[in-house]
C-alpha cells in the first residue's frame, strides 16, 4: 500500500551552516516504525537527489518517535551568503512529507495506515 | 513544560517534539557550554493539558571549547524579481532566465554565484512539486553574488529591460531596482575555555 508521509508524521526543519536538518516525528507512536524501516538515508537522498550538494546523514530518535535527517550542501552556502529563498531550511520539513513509501497490505493493514489520496 | 493559562498556542508532546528536533545534528552528543546532552534519551509525557513532563535526560561533562562566531565581509549580493503570468508562466519565467544569463556573460559580468528561482512553482520543492506548467502566475527570482560591488550594481539595471524586450505577461516591478547589499557572513569557530577569563559587572 502507498502511504504519503504528511498522513503519518510531522516535521520541523532548520538550519546549521550549510546544512539542513529535517526532523520527521510519527503521528502515531506505532507509526515510528514504519518511518525507521522505509524512510532509509539513501531513500532520503533519492527523494532530494537534485536539490542537495552533500551526502544525507540519518539519526533515530525512538524516545521521540522521530527521526533527524541532514541535508549537507542543502542552503547555496547558507546563512547570508545564500541567494536561496529558503536560505535556513525552514521547508525541507514539508517537502519530505510529500514521500509516498510502499508499505506491505498486511503490516499497512495492522498498523491502520491511511493510503495515500 | 508549560505556559501560561489564556495565551494561545499549545503545549503538547508534539510540539516539544518538534522544538526539540529544531536545528538538531547528532542528538546523541548535543554540544552546549555546559553539558554534552544526549536527546535520545529523553522522555516526554503528557501531563495535563497544555503541560508536558520531560524527564530521564543523560548527559557527558562538557568539551573543553567554547563556540566563538566569528562575523566577517564575504562580497556583495543583489536579488532582483520578475513576475510572469498565465497563460505558460513558468515556460516565461524560464526564458527570462535564460535571456538575463546571456545578458550578463555578453557584459563580461563575472560572479561567483548565480542563483535562479521560480516561486510558485519549484523555488522551495523542486522539482517534488510536480508539474508547474500550468500555473497562475511564477516569480522569477535572480540573485547574484560576488566581491565586485561595481559588477553587483550593474546586473541590479538589467531587471527593467526585460521587462520591455523579454517574454509578454510580466508585472511586479515597480519596486523599482534591487538593492545591493554588502555581505556580513558567518564563521563559527571554536577556541580553548582555558584562555577565557569570564567576568560580571553589574551595573545599577
Amino acid at each position: 500500500m502507498k502511504v504519503r508521509l504528511v498522513d503519518i508524521a510531522h516535521a520541523r526543519s532548520g538550519d546549521k551552516g550549510d546544512t539542513a536538518n529535517v526532523g520527521v516525528i510519527a503521528l502515531e507512536p506505532r507509526w515510528y516504525q514504519v518511518l525507521e524501516e522505509f524512510v532509509t538515508r539513501n531513500r532520503v537522498a533519492e527523494h532530494f537527489r537534485g536539490m542537495i550538494e552533500g551526502t544525507v546523514d540519518r539519526y533515530e530518535l525512538p524516545n521521540l518517535n522521530a527521526l533527524n535527517f541532514l541535508l549537507h550542501g542543502a542552503l547555496d552556502g547558507g546563512g547570508t551568503l545564500s541567494l536561496k529563498t529558503d536560505a535556513q531550511g525552514k521547508v525541507y520539513s514539508t517537502a519530505l512529507l510529500r514521500m509516498v513509501i510502499d508499505v506491505p497490505d498486511a503490516e499497512a493493514r495492522r498498523l491502520e495506515l491511511p493510503a495515500a489520496k | 513544560m508549560t505556559k501560561h493559562p489564556n495565551t494561545g498556542g499549545r503545549v503538547s508532546v508534539q510540539t516539544v517534539s518538534e522544538q526539540l528536533v529544531y536545528e538538531m545534528g547528532d542528538p546523541h552528543s548535543y554540544i552546549t557550554p555546559d553539558v554534552i546532552a544526549d536527546f535520545t534519551t529523553i522522555k516526554l509525557a503528557r501531563d495535563g493539558d497544555d503541560r508536558v513532563l520531560v524527564s530521564g535526560i543523560k548527559g557527558t561533562p562538557p568539551t573543553d571549547k567554547l563556540k566563538v562566531s566569528v562575523a566577517y565581509r564575504a562580497g556583495f549580493k543583489a536579488v532582483g524579481t520578475l513576475v510572469y503570468v498565465w497563460p505558460d508562466a513558468l515556460e516565461k519565467a524560464q526564458l527570462a532566465d535564460k535571456i538575463l544569463r546571456e545578458r550578463l556573460d555578453r557584459l563580461g559580468l563575472r560572479f561567483e554565484r548565480i542563483l535562479s528561482e521560480f516561486v510558485g512553482a519549484t523555488a522551495t520543492h523542486g522539482h517534488l512539486a510536480g508539474d508547474q506548467r500550468n500555473a497562475p502566475e511564477v516569480q522569477l527570482r535572480f540573485g547574484v553574488r560576488g566581491p565586485d560591488r561595481a559588477a553587483v550594481e550593474r546586473f541590479t539595471r538589467e531587471i527593467a529591460p526585460l521587462v520591455l524586450n523579454g517574454p509578454p505577461s510580466v508585472t511586479g516591478f515597480a519596486g523599482g531596482r534591487p538593492k545591493v547589499e554588502e555581505i556580513v557572513a558567518y564563521w563559527p569557530a571554536l577556541i580553548d575555555k582555558s584562555v577565557v577569563k569570564t567576568k560580571v559587572d553589574i551595573i545599577q
